[in-house]
């Protein structure tokens, strides 16, 4: 296709394309808004990417987004060290903690298992989700294991009940509590407003009262 | 159910046009080539938000256009008036509900629900086991949105595991990897399988009856599921069989890299007085036990939601003789609605009960010569 833009702008607009949820339109739209931009304005955007990038690093323990080796809920001593909830995507972790409720820890996976993106359980933090926990207890010593549950908080997608399914198999034997987060009817939810199919799971994983 | 009106705007051959339209028997007539079955083809659009003839959106676009917009205004009994809208353009497929984007096809379809009858039906006697699947899974559509949902997440894991099986062969993975999926393979793939068995089982009974009244000669129609795994004895249990029965194949699917249990390899048994009829019936006898399956398909949705689908009848008189002509014309009767193509007047039995509305197509353009009036 022929390019009706100068280099520099074509190249902007390539760059932008390449952003998720971005499309050829959009990405049109967003360059000619930047070149619009006064200087200081650019200067700003271009260098919190640079800046973002640089100093934005993952936490050696649970694989959060932090700027520094070990991230702010890994060295809160008041957070339980004891529960450990597993989710998918750093995105997740803000999820959970704007609900000022848990006060335990993360592990972020960072994805799911997914063959036709070829992403196999070797390309996640699993491994590391054993270290961790085998780590814990040898500091532990003997007694009670010092992990006592993991919380699996992945979404409730084909690829993310997989992720969970693998995630028990290899953390049930080490005789740990391993929980699944519910999924149903959304809370304040009207039952003659919900979906069928949303009907159904809250019928298949009702609980007795 | 009817359709009180319909507005298109560039779809396949088909003029731009606004119809007022009603209850009662619709005949379109129109030479080959003129837009006929289009026509039927956009009141099905506007039920089941996709073309069963396309292979892609796109090609519903009108040549030279980059969008297509239908809208459609029913009446149904039960729910209350309904507007709809089906809409392509370049920026993907939107399907509203008074006005409103619903976010997925499982909750556009069953809002207004219709059943095409065409030619084309004989491919469920005389086909592939493909078609008969894609006459469960259309019927099942309309009834169930838990079906569609199911089908879906069954079919997303299937191709994950389907990939899974493909590396372990290719050593890409440890043969491990195959087993994450399988609970839910089971779990969705079961409840696709015991939704078809009952709906086989209803089907079955109804469409007995219908072909028996068809067919002069008194043979005895029977269909019945066949199912890929041994069905159980109760619809929640097959889940559980499902899964069994993936445990067991485990072997063979790693050394041939690809899923083979499962709703994927479903078929329909028919049976002409005990002879099987897939592939071996007449062309008469197939598009009897046809146009038996989508009457009986019609019926049961009129039992199932309290209303009559509306019927669209895409060239099928002309295929049929006198006696059933006006065999069918008497049963299509009890629906609200009805839209049936002919190239000649002459093919479609004269209605004495209900005065026929009358719509012409010449050359992708619509016309109503004259309004149906409803039974009394």
């Amino acid at each position: 296709m022929p390019s009706y833009f100068t280099r520099p702008l074509s190249r902007l607009v390539a760059e932008l394309e390449k952003l998720p949820g971005v499309g050829p339109k959009s990405a049109q739209r967003l360059a000619f808004f930047i070149l619009r931009m006064n200087d200081e304005e650019a200067q700003n955007l271009a260098q919190a990417i640079v800046e973002a990038k640089s100093h934005v690093q993952t936490c050696r323990v649970c694989f959060n987004y932090t700027d520094q080796d070990i991230c702010e809920i890994c060295r809160d001593e008041r957070r339980d060290t004891g529960c450990i909830c597993v989710v998918a995507d750093a995105r997740d972790l803000v999820a959970f903690e704007r609900t000022n409720e848990y006060k335990g820890r993360y592990h972020v996976l960072q994805g799911v298992i997914s063959p036709m993106d070829g992403i196999g359980p070797e390309r996640l933090r699993i491994r590391e989700l054993q270290q961790r926990i085998a780590q814990a207890q040898q500091d532990n010593g003997s007694g009670a294991h010092p992990v006592s549950e993991i919380i699996i908080a992945t979404n409730p997608t084909i690829e993310g009940d997989a992720t969970a399914m693998y995630l028990a198999g290899i953390l049930k034997p080490l005789g740990i509590k391993v929980t699944r987060i519910a999924h149903g009817m959304p809370v304040g939810g009207d039952l003659d407003y919900a979906d069928q199919a949303t009907l159904i799971q809250s019928l298949e994983w009702r609980r007795e009262i | 159910m009817y359709l009180k009106g319909i507005s298109l705007q560039n779809y396949r051959n088909l003029q731009p046009v606004s119809l007022g339209l009603g209850e009662g028997f619709w005949l379109i007539l129109g030479a080959n080539g003129q837009g006929k079955s289009n026509f039927l083809e956009a009141i099905s659009v506007l039920c089941l938000g996709k073309a069963r003839r396309a292979e892609r959106d796109r090609d519903l676009i009108r040549f030279g256009e980059d969008f297509f917009r239908l809208e459609g205004k029913f009446s149904r009994e039960e729910r209350g008036d309904l507007e709809s809208v089906v809409r392509l353009g370049p920026d993907g497929k939107e399907l509203l509900i008074f006005g409103t984007p619903v976010g997925t096809l499982a909750k556009f379809i069953g809002e207004a629900s219709c059943v095409t009858f065409s030619s084309d039906d004989v491919d469920i006697v005389l086909g592939e086991p493909t078609a008969r699947r894609q006459f469960m899974n259309e019927a099942l559509s309309q009834l169930s949105q838990g079906y569609i949902f199911d089908l879906a997440r069954y079919r997303r894991c299937r191709d994950q595991k389907n990939k899974a099986l493909k590396d372990i062969r290719e050593r890409l993975a440890p043969v491990d990897s195959v087993e994450v999926w399988d609970q839910n393979l089971a779990q969705y793939g079961g409840r696709v399988c015991a939704r078809r068995a009952r709906f086989v089982r209803q089907i079955s009974e109804l469409s007995a009856k219908i072909y028996a009244r068809l067919s002069a000669e008194a043979e005895g129609l029977q269909v019945s599921y066949e199912p890929n795994v041994s069905a159980p004895e109760e619809a929640p249990q097959w889940p559980e069989a499902m899964l069994q029965a993936i445990v067991e194949k485990r072997p063979e699917e790693i050394r041939r890299g690809m899923s083979l249990v499962g709703p994927q390899r479903d078929d329909l048994s028919i049976t002409l007085n005990g002879v099987d009829g897939r592939g071996f019936a007449s062309r008469g006898q197939a598009r009897t036990i046809a146009l038996a399956l989508r009457l009986a398909q019609a019926q049961l949705m009129r039992k199932q939601t309290g209303e009559w689908p509306i019927l669209l009848l895409d060239d099928v008189f002309a295929e049929l003789d006198e006696t059933r002509r006006a065999l069918l014309s008497e049963m299509v009767s009890e629906a609200g609605q009805v839209f049936a193509t002919a190239a000649s007047e002459g093919d479609v039995p004269a209605l004495e009960q209900r005065q026929m509305g009358l719509i012409t197509l010449r050359r992708g353009q619509i016309e109503v010569e004259k309004t149906a009036e409803a039974a009394a």
